[in-house]
């Protein structure tokens, strides 16, 4: 499991940044915690934000930990193709623009994406959809805590499962405290300083290695990265865009967003954050082509984000990267820890097992999911068992089926719920299969295709005729979901 | 999981699959001292050309061409790896273009679904309403 012994970094001086940046970031969980009006609240529950600010929050919200990792590791593997196809994850925002205008008129007391699912098509379709993102959360909590070890054994050389369990650890400790919404505040800073940083690291390794000796190194060691017909590479084009697709139509983190949303505000900041967006994967994988340049090994695929990052600052930079990037990273698992709480406390935990829980049930329910998540995490984090991309691409076979359900649900009312279960079942199953009979740069591009597939198959074979009024006439819920800290 | 194990002297080396589809392999070794990684196009090692050397404990090879690549790790006091095969085989650029045309449908379908509903007033509730 240990495999860089050559890290630009100590591990005293690793174990010494861990220390601190857990005091600090505990520290922020507690006092975000006391602080009752948080950015976030504010934010979202005045349903009145508007451009300039919907595109930031956008942005910073799609600009994750997997931009300084994932990226580029799918350059190195995936080479010129690579870049450009994680870029078109951008293309899901843009698509979500009309979504977003959608979900809002028909819904205007506001919903979970699940809400939706359950309200169009039943509780069967919910039930799967549930577990769909449910899976999806797992993975993504999975890779996070996979890129904390990652990143720390990368610069540091101090064992994987030592990172991973502190950065977990840290992260479940931040949000038990700090409150279950994630504060944007931290969103943006962590998405300024990945874009600067790229943009940064970018700029010094042309100037300090030269366009030309990067192009002739990459040609000479690893040719196909720069063949523009690499087969794989070609297949991956469209299994990211939609898999970038499927993360958001069906995610509630982009559903309360469109919610929270001035009218007519949230189809302009989706359009606007796709295209701001979509040059940052190739900034960042760029940075992955420079290593044959400078004569680096990289031991695993998704270790070359920070160590050609590392590289290229010298041992100062190197500091900042571990500490910016391991920001991003906790930012993110945050994030995710408490949105994938809520999932698992208001449709589990509330809707099926105690609909009548109080507000303290529900607070001791919601601790105790959050710890259990960093358990869990923690346990299937522990075998390494893939890369960070292979891992995403995974929950790629899932979330890709259903875009067909979530998408004709809103827009076509013959779509019926037999098609939607059928897609998303079948879809993933297939999606699934082609992960591991093809490769994973195909399961979200085959759950799609067969799951749209099935839902139009469905829906000419026995056409509803759904009423979308029926989403307006639901009362809105009645508890809020637990902010505060704990 | 790592496949291709095998033991001979004081290095192991391994690697994470037999054949690559897409021109991507990872290389582990296990050795008491630094090595020097070797890549030859033939099984006898007739020409090597050294691609790594270092006390790192793996290497990501990517960007290879369809062929056969032989690797073995050489240890400082002298001593050889096993020989690894690792075949690069892409899949074939008509295999590619097909998966490219579905998920370009899919887009396209996709794309055609959302603006043709969101223009199409029957679509809404009130139209809906007005129709009955």
């Amino acid at each position: 499991m240990n495999i860089v012994n050559t890290a630009i970094l100590d591990p005293t001086t690793g174990w010494l940044i861990l220390a601190a940046f857990s005091a600090l970031w505990i520290a922020l969980g507690w006092y975000f915690g006391r602080n009752t009006q948080q950015l976030d609240d504010y934010v979202l529950a005045g349903r009145r934000v508007g451009l300039a600010l919907g595109t930031a929050t956008i942005m910073a919200t799609w600009v994750t930990s997997n931009t300084t990792m994932a990226a580029p590791q799918l350059a190195l593997q995936m080479g010129v193709w690579g870049m450009i196809g994680y870029s078109l994850g951008s293309v899901g925002l843009l698509m979500f623009a009309p979504l977003a205008r959608r979900i809002r008129r028909l819904m205007p007391s506001g919903y979970t994406s699940g809400d939706f699912v359950r309200l169009r098509y039943g509780n069967f379709a919910w039930r799967v959809f549930l577990l769909i993102s449910l899976f999806y959360s797992l993975g993504w909590l999975v890779s996070m805590g996979m890129a904390g070890g990652i990143l720390i054994h990368a610069l540091t050389g101090i064992p994987y499962h030592y990172g991973m369990t502190v950065i977990l650890s840290i992260c479940v400790g931040y949000t038990l405290l700090g409150g279950l919404r994630a504060v944007i505040g931290t969103d943006f800073i962590q998405a300024l300083l990945i874009l600067s940083g790229a943009v940064i690291i970018a700029v010094l390794a042309i100037r300090q290695i030269g366009l030309d000796t990067i192009h002739a190194a990459v040609l000479a060691e690893r040719p196909e990265l720069l063949n523009l017909l690499m087969p794989a590479s070609i297949m991956f084009l469209f299994n990211n865009l939609l898999f970038g697709v499927g993360e958001i139509f069906h995610s509630n983190v982009w559903w309360s967003r469109a919610f929270a949303f001035r009218e007519g505000v949230g189809f302009r900041a989706c359009l606007l954050a796709g295209l701001l967006w979509a040059p940052i994967p190739i900034v960042a994988g760029f940075i992955a082509l420079a290593t044959p340049a400078l004569g680096l090994n990289v031991p695993a695929a998704d270790m070359v984000g920070p160590m050609v990052a590392a590289q290229i600052l010298g041992t100062t930079g190197a500091v900042l990267v571990l500490i910016m990037v391991f920001a991003a990273l906790s930012s993110s698992l945050d994030s995710l820890l408490a949105a994938t709480s809520i999932l698992v406390v208001e449709d589990i935990y509330r809707r099926h097992l105690k609909p009548e829980a109080t507000a303290v049930q529900m607070r001791r329910a919601t601790a105790r999911i959050i710890v259990g998540l960093g358990i869990l995490t923690w346990i299937l984090c522990a075998p390494r068992l893939t890369t960070l991309a292979e891992l995403l691409y995974f929950t790629g076979a899932f979330v890709a089926s259903t875009i067909w359900p979530v998408a004709a649900g809103l827009f076509w009312r013959r779509a019926n719920s037999a098609g939607a279960i059928a897609g998303m079942i079948l879809g993933s199953a297939a999606g699934l299969y082609s992960y591991f009979a093809v490769g994973f740069y195909v399961a979200a591009l085959v759950g799609a295709a067969v799951s749209m597939t099935l839902v139009i198959a469905a829906s000419f074979l026995k056409p509803e005729r759904f009423d979308f009024g029926n989403l307006q006439e639901i009362h809105p819920r009645e508890s809020k979901p637990v902010s505060g800290g704990l | 999981m790592l496949t291709n194990p095998a033991l001979a002297g004081d290095v192991q080396l391994e690697s994470d699959t037999d054949v690559a589809t897409a021109g991507y392999f990872q290389l582990r070794w296990i050795a008491d001292s630094k090595i020097e990684l070797q890549e030859s196009r033939s099984a006898s090692f007739e020409a090597v050309r050294v691609v790594y050397a270092g006390s790192d404990a793996a290497r990501v090879i990517s960007g290879k061409p369809d062929g056969d690549w032989y690797y073995r790790a050489a240890a400082t006091n002298g001593d050889f790896s096993n020989p690894v095969k690792v075949t690069v085989r892409h899949h074939p650029v008509e295999r590619a273009l097909g998966y490219f045309v579905v998920g370009l449908i899919v887009f396209l379908t996709t794309l055609l679904l959302i603006i043709s509903g969101a223009r199409d007033r029957e679509q809404s509730p009130a139209g809906l309403r007005k129709r009955i």
